[in-house]
């Protein structure tokens, strides 16, 4: 009847748009315009900015301009000085010799899996609107996510679990669930956030489990269900919508075991949690491998709550440490997916919502405690990587100024990137579209261009 | 003779710059251009006709296309270059330089146009004007039919069915009928007694009196009141957690609007301009909630007035205005021009510091003067820091270093557009606000010959510096802009000072300084334009934020209810386009106005002030072809599940045309002719036989309308996720009906048993209950509600602790099998049914309580007196993570007490200290330890705590005062059993900052309890079988759908 009778063939029409309407199997499985290279998604979100000068982009030149006004400076949220050289020492790695810094040794082991992206700008270099642009495409609308539209546009392959779902330790980032929200799209594409420092299944997934009633209590329940069910259904037609909704309760009750299962991670053999490591990073990357597995299309995975990146001080310390935490965790999920013959159709995405300045921040009040040694934010410029999914493995591309201020060669903007990976996953993102409130919406807005450089 | 000659040589020389244009310069507009910037243009971009010399010199929306004499200031020759990103044109490859060249040569000669002709006015193609939707709805007849009618709404029905070969269903029976209807009118069941009376009622009226019952039930406002916040986008806070002060009065005011069945176009009128009307009534200025409530977040101004711009227009007039903010109406006639005309009403109105009462504060209400007082505090705070900063960060904009970097900066601004000034203060590090007038100034210095800017133009047209005034003989030494410019930056800042100097040679140094409105005099009021980057912009929000912060502090301890009102602003400012949506890229005029595609062609600009009471009326008006029409639409896609238009928020041309024109044109037309009264509306549709008739399938009718587009049966719905809370509240008879008031927390363990529309809504972070049974997401304006089936809404009905609780509820509060019949599904069982019910709860087990050792701590409140600890009361609820006395904080009398596992924070007196209380399990010594520590936040208010440990309510083994501090609190004492340890902390004078953390512990011999360790939420118990029964039922089908 009515919306409900929508048939699911049907989200995805004769132009290849997508149609806003009601659905009963929201997360049905659905193909995209064309045949994809890449079937999931895993988001690294380096919250807070990780700096590009003492990561993945190394400036020699800022060497010689050391305690020295650089010739040029870029408007970012405070004040700034002299440049600052990279306190790490950076080498180059495997055949493809990329450099990287000594704070990722690991992943600098895997970096001829891995495209290194030097030129990614944004716009705005505050916290709030670049996590909107990075996760949503728009500094500050409610837009869906970029899960949202992947779990939108492709359905889920696993029924009994959330088709995007958001691991982060210990909380939420700075603007908690918008970063996952699906906006003007159905609520069942927003991301589910598990906080990944709880153990307990119940902790993660609401009403997964029945606080007392056992499974056999359950099963008990559901018989009777079904029979008042039934009574119901002969005196009606068929009627898809109470159809699917009698049958919502034989899936939940699968869904409280899976989830269970995909997050108990005493399933996994001891050299695979070894090769993953101690820790809170190891285990939400070991969990965002599980999930992949089990058929969830989208996985973000956030450092952990409030934006652990953004140093503004001390961050020869800060990043050090942030890196030390996740070095090892992320290496071995590159390997992990390798192994097991996943890497080629799982886009791997680490970053930030922007990069750092190359030069040092001043001391203000209530800014940065004060002292000389952390940088701002700067969405001019910053570097990213990508890996698996169809992308070109070992390169880099792009380039920033001189100092690692601004990209300058081959500029890539969030959009671009949006652009790039919904080409992997088999959209053309002008074509994937929302009508919503009288216009075609896309998550790269009016923007957006495919860098087919970066496409293996 | 010789005026005949000077004629005849102007014109000899018009025909010879009039050749060069006919050669060089009219081929190439016409070959290159025309396409999309002439009368031949399907549709002309940018606003821009290049097709007549008018057309040419006012341009578009981003201003003239040419200044004739100034290439470099002519957006054309600009756009021909490809310089500026945003503005390449033609698209694609640049013209050939020699073409470009031509250009320059012909703007730099007076660009002379021969062509004649008016620029077009902007007018709405007539092919346009008569789309359905913008044409007056008519009256008209109902078609004849032989089917079964009763209302006018029947016939236009049948009619349409008869033409698809479609038949109407039969009635429904009585009982499905009550239910529907109760539902759909008021969003609960039946009361049993009503509908035993109702199957009773022989009177043929017995129906049309139900309609009327229902009507007339306060329950009824809560429903519709509830389908209108959808399309309000309404919501308790801006954003998550930033809260309104008083947003339960917009929305109690709509459920009153909707129960006094107030004429809707009063209704809108009052939504949108409530301040500029003669109310009768005060408590009509909440109604403004309408405008002010969508969601706002700092630095987004623009979007705030996007977001209120459609509510008024998808919400209103069902068209889509927002879509014409960058561009015009891809597909609408709406153009850009129009939308920045909405923007000037919206920009000119702002929310008072202070909101108007709606209702008399009571004669000496001490809560109202602490009001006050914290409202002074906080407003002196924001000028104090706005008042220090500007004048540090204008001192910093007068050192010789920062003049000279401006100066230069500012020259080579000199011929730049927007844009390109906006990129260069983005990439080079100035503030835009700042650069702008130095660039405005220099330019002006020019024009005027300024003395004192005379060498540094000469200088900049590569002539000598010589200075005229004798105090800048240093200037003629400079060999460099850079030079000059640092020499023009020392001198000024040499002799800036607060007074005037005598010698006028200084004085005039000076003024360019202090002088008025130059560029580095700038007043407090643009404060929030220069403020420097980063730490000074959060300062500021956070001390506003502060003030609306404790409005609603204030608010929720119930101060007298005030309106979420909108002013008008002091001064008008004009509003322009933003080319492409740039703020910083202002194009033409957009005077305040109505639309014109809805305008008579000499539309006239709003009246004074922002233009709402116009605006208003314009919309709120008999003559407007769409606020009617949307609205009977709205109504019946809300009655029947489908409107007419199925695309109830898009009436422009690529939403769904009408499925029933003529009906829907009827309803509209009768509904202002009879008083624009939404109950009349509900009584045509709900008393209408197609209302009435079965749910049931008929295959035949089905192969020829899947969709039941044309209503040969009524259509099954699912009930929404207030009406399923609503109904299990009410099925254990808990309901509590109170109307209005302060919101509860949706997230409360216990539940709070008042009505769904009551709950606290918190925009981006609803329930997530709310999200997965698909409410309407108050991010923006909703006009439908999705309707998904997804496995998390039966998780929420197989384990969630509310389903668990009614379940429980209503069992004890049931008879037995078949009062549960009658509670949750309104009828009695069958006999197989009710044996079906007896064998499942004769066959469980009955409930036993897991062996779970009980904790010594218990979480409440008590006054203390220094002496005496009286009154205790544990907290009563479960807010995710915390024990507190109600589901939402704070609460009038007594602020903000709650407790956690490592803190908590006290009430707002003595009387309402919080206490963690250890009640000793058996007798002995125990060790008592723990560090208390309080910290004020970033702003150093509040005069701190007290922490008390006692023993026996009255025996003081341990206290301190902190402040800002922290401190260990340690004894040893005797106990027996029963006796109780207080581990208390009380506020001192004020309630400002007391949150504390204190995770004391209690050792004993063997034992030690660690107060974090126990703490937790309420546990579970298992459920009755009869409960669990219960539950099922709460599952069923039958339950979930109304037929």
């Amino acid at each position: 009847m009515g919306f409900g009778a929508l048939a699911l063939g049907a989200l995805l029409d004769s132009r290849g748009e997508l149609h806003a309407a009601s659905f009963n199997s929201p997360l049905a499985p659905r193909k995209p315009h064309f045949a994809p290279k890449a079937k999931r998604v895993v988001h690294l979100f380096m919250n807070g900015g990780p700096s590009q000068v003492d990561t993945f982009d190394p400036k020699p030149a800022l060497a010689k301009y050391a305690g020295k006004e650089l010739p040029f400076k870029f408007q970012t949220e405070r004040r700034t000085g002299a440049a600052y050289p990279s306190p790490f020492k950076f080498a180059q790695h495997g055949q493809s010799g990329i450099p990287v810094s000594e704070i990722f040794p690991e992943i600098a082991s895997q970096i001829d899996d891995i495209c290194v992206l030097r030129s990614m700008h944004t716009d705005i270099p505050n916290h709030e609107p670049s996590l909107m642009m990075m996760n949503c495409g728009d500094v500050r609308q409610a837009r869906p996510s970029f899960g949202s539209w992947i779990t939108y546009g492709l359905g889920s392959e696993n029924q009994n679990l959330p088709g995007f779902v958001v691991l982060c330790p210990g909380g939420v980032p700075v603007q908690g669930s918008h970063n996952w929200r699906s906006a003007f799209l159905p609520g069942a594409y927003q991301g589910t956030h598990i906080d990944t420092k709880e153990e307990q299944v119940d902790k993660l997934i609401a009403h997964i489990r029945n606080p007392v009633a056992s499974l056999d209590e359950q099963r008990r329940q559901l018989e009777l269900l079904a029979q008042l069910n039934r009574r119901y259904r002969e005196s009606r037609e068929e009627d898809s919508l109470v159809e699917s909704r009698i049958q919502s309760f034989e899936l939940a009750y699968r869904m409280q075991m899976e989830a269970s299962d995909v997050f108990d991670l005493s399933q996994e053999p001891e050299h695979i949690r070894a090769m993953y490591g101690e820790g809170l990073q190891a285990r939400q990357m070991l969990t965002a491998r599980r999930l992949l597995e089990k058929g969830v299309r989208f996985v973000q995975v956030w450092h952990g709550a409030g934006q652990p990146w953004d140093n503004h001080n001390r961050i020869e310390l800060n990043h050090r440490k942030l890196a030390g935490e996740c070095d090892k965790p992320i290496a071995a999920l590159l390997k992990d997916l390798k192994q097991r013959g996943m890497l080629d159709d799982t886009l791997v995405i680490w970053g930030g919502e922007f990069g750092r300045t190359p030069t040092v921040e001043l001391p203000e009040d209530g800014a940065n405690s004060g002292t000389l040694d952390g940088r701002d934010h700067n969405p001019h410029g910053f570097s990213m990587w990508v890996a698996g999914g169809g992308i070109k493995p070992g390169t880099v591309y792009g380039a920033t100024d001189e100092f690692g201020f601004a990209a300058a060669e081959n500029k890539m903007h969030v959009h671009d990137l949006h652009a790039t990976l919904l080409h992997l996953l088999g959209f053309d993102h002008e074509r994937f579209t929302y009508r919503y409130a009288g216009r075609d919406f896309r998550l790269t807005d009016v923007e957006g261009r495919v860098v087919k450089d970066i496409l293996a | 003779m010789r005026p005949l000659l000077l004629l005849v040589c102007a014109l000899g020389a018009a025909n010879a710059s009039d050749e060069f244009f006919e050669s060089k310069i009219r081929p190439v507009l016409a070959t290159r251009c025309y396409v999309c910037h002439s009368a031949k243009a399907p549709k002309v971009q940018g606003g821009l006709w290049l097709d007549t010399k008018s057309g040419v010199l006012e341009g578009g929306i981003s201003g003239p296309a040419v200044v004739p004499g100034d290439p470099e200031r002519s957006l054309l020759i600009k756009a021909l270059h490809h310089s500026d990103e945003a503005l390449k044109m033609p698209p694609g490859k640049p013209l050939a330089a020699e073409v470009i060249a031509d250009f320059e040569h012909w703007v730099r000669i007076g660009a002379p146009d021969p062509r004649t002709g008016e620029k077009p006015k902007p007018a709405i193609p007539e092919k346009v004007r008569q789309f359905w939707s913008f044409q007056p709805p008519r009256r008209h007849e109902p078609p004849n039919t032989d089917g079964p009618v009763s209302t006018f709404i029947d016939p236009f029905l049948q009619a349409k069915m008869r033409e698809k070969g479609l038949s109407p269903s039969p009635e429904a029976d009585r009982a499905s009928l009550l239910r529907r209807l109760t539902y759909d009118l008021t969003g609960l069941p039946p009361e049993w007694d009503d509908s035993q009376a109702f199957l009773a009622d022989a009177a043929p009226d017995a129906y049309e009196r139900a309609v009327e019952r229902l009507l007339a039930s306060p329950q009824y406002g809560e429903r519709w009141g509830r389908h209108w916040l959808d399309v309000a986008r309404y919501a308790d806070t801006r954003d998550r957690g930033a809260r309104f002060a008083f947003s339960y009065t917009y929305r109690d005011w709509v459920i009153r609007a909707f129960n006094e069945d107030m004429p809707y176009n009063e209704f809108v009128r009052k939504q949108l301009a409530a301040d500029r009307m003669q109310l009768d009534d005060p408590a009509d200025l909440a109604a403004l909630g309408f405008i002010t409530l969508g969601r706002s977040v700092p630095k987004g101004e623009h979007d705030m007035i996007d977001d209120r711009i459609d509510a008024v227009t998808r919400g209103l007039l069902g068209l889509t205005v927002t879509c014409a903010r960058c561009h015009d109406h891809k597909y609408d006639p709406i153009p850009t021009q129009d939308y920045y005309s909405f923007y000037g009403v919206i920009a000119n109105s702002e929310e008072p510091v202070e909101y108007p009462l709606v209702a008399k504060p009571a004669p000496g209400d001490p809560l109202e003067e602490t009001y006050r007082r914290g409202m002074e505090a906080r407003l002196a705070a924001v000028e104090e820091f706005k008042v220090k900063r500007h004048t540090e960060l204008v001192a910093e904009y007068r050192s010789a270093e920062w003049i000279a970097r401006y100066i230069l900066a500012a020259q080579s601004a000199s011929k730049f557009n927007n844009r390109e000034i906006e990129k260069l203060s983005r990439e080079r590090d100035y503030n835009l606000f700042v650069l702008r007038r130095w660039r405005d100034y220099l330019n002006q210095t020019r024009e005027a010959a300024d003395p004192v800017f005379a060498p540094w133009h000469a200088l900049a047209a590569g002539r000598k510096p010589e200075p005229a005034n004798p105090l800048m003989a240093a200037v003629s030494r400079a060999g460099s802009m850079e030079e000059l410019a640092r020499i023009y930056g020392e001198i000024l800042a040499r002799h800036d000072a607060e007074a005037p100097h005598a010698d006028p040679n200084a004085e005039a140094l000076r003024l360019v300084l202090r002088g008025e409105g130059v560029p580095a005099n700038i007043p407090l009021s643009d404060f929030l334009q220069i403020r420097g980057p980063g730490g000074d912009a959060n300062i500021v929000r956070a001390l506003r934020n502060a003030v609306r912060v404790w409005q609603a502090e204030c608010a929720y301890r119930g101060l007298t209810p005030r309106a979420m009102a909108l002013d008008d602003t002091k001064e008008q400012k004009p509003s322009h386009v933003f080319v492409r949506g740039n703020p910083n890229d202002p194009g033409v005029a957009a005077p305040r106005r109505f639309l014109a595609v809805l305008s008579p062609d000499d539309r006239q600009p709003f009246g004074p002030g922002s233009g709402r009471l116009d605006l208003a009326n314009a919309i709120a008006s008999d003559t407007n072809p769409l606020t009617a029409r949307v609205l009977v639409n709205r109504v019946w896609a809300w009655h029947f599940g489908r409107g007419l238009v199925t695309s109830p928020s898009d009436f422009g041309l690529r939403g769904d045309p009408p499925s029933h024109p003529e009906l829907l044109d009827e309803l509209a037309r009768r509904f202002m002719d009879e008083g624009w009264s939404i109950k009349k509306l509900h009584r045509w549709i709900v008393l209408s036989h197609a209302y009435r008739q079965q749910s049931v399938d008929r295959a035949e009718m089905r192969a020829k309308d899947l969709e039941n587009l044309f209503l040969w049966r009524m259509n099954r719905r699912r009930l929404d996720y207030e009406e399923l809370r609503d109904t299990m509240l009410h099925a254990s008879g808990r309901l509590d009906r109170a109307i209005g008031g302060l919101p509860f927390s949706p997230n409360a363990e216990p539940a709070v048993p008042r009505r769904t529309v009551y709950a606290y809504l918190d925009r981006g972070r609803l329930p997530g209950e709310l999200t997965t049974f698909d409410f309407a997401n108050p991010e923006a304006h909703s006009p439908v509600r999705y309707q998904t089936t997804v496995p998390q809404q039966a998780l929420y009905l197989m384990n969630s602790p509310f389903v668990a609780e009614q379940a429980r509820h209503i069992a004890e509060a049931a008879s037995g099998v078949a009062d549960l019949y009658r509670r949750i599904l309104g009828r009695d069982p069958s006999q197989e049914e009710a044996a079906l019910g007896r064998a499942f709860v004769g066959a469980e087990q009955p409930a036993v309580r897991p062996a779970v050792p009980a904790h010594p701590w218990q979480y409440g409140m008590a006054a203390w007196d220094g002496h005496a600890l009286t009154g205790f009361r544990p907290f009563r609820f479960w807010e995710p993570e915390r024990w507190q006395p109600a589901s939402l904080l704070p609460q009038p009398e007594m602020g903000s007490p709650f407790l956690t596992a490592q803190g908590g924070s006290p009430g707002d007196s003595a009387r309402h200290a919080v206490t963690r209380r250890w009640v000793a399990p058996a007798d002995g010594e125990v060790r008592i330890e723990g560090k208390v520590e309080h910290k004020l936040g970033d702003r150093a208010i509040g005069d701190g705590i007290r922490a008390w440990i006692i023993h026996r309510g009255g025996a003081v083994l341990a206290e301190r005062t902190l402040r800002n501090e922290s401190a260990d609190l340690v004894a040893t004492v005797t106990v027996r059993a029963g006796e109780t340890i207080d581990f208390l902390v009380e506020p001192r004078g004020d309630a400002e900052n007391d949150s504390f953390t204190w995770d004391p512990a209690v050792t004993a011999a063997d034992v030690r309890w660690q107060a974090s360790q126990a703490f937790e939420g309420p546990r579970p118990e298992p459920l009755p079988p009869l409960a669990k029964y219960a539950q099922v039922l709460l599952q069923t089908a039958e339950f979930a759908f109304v037929d």
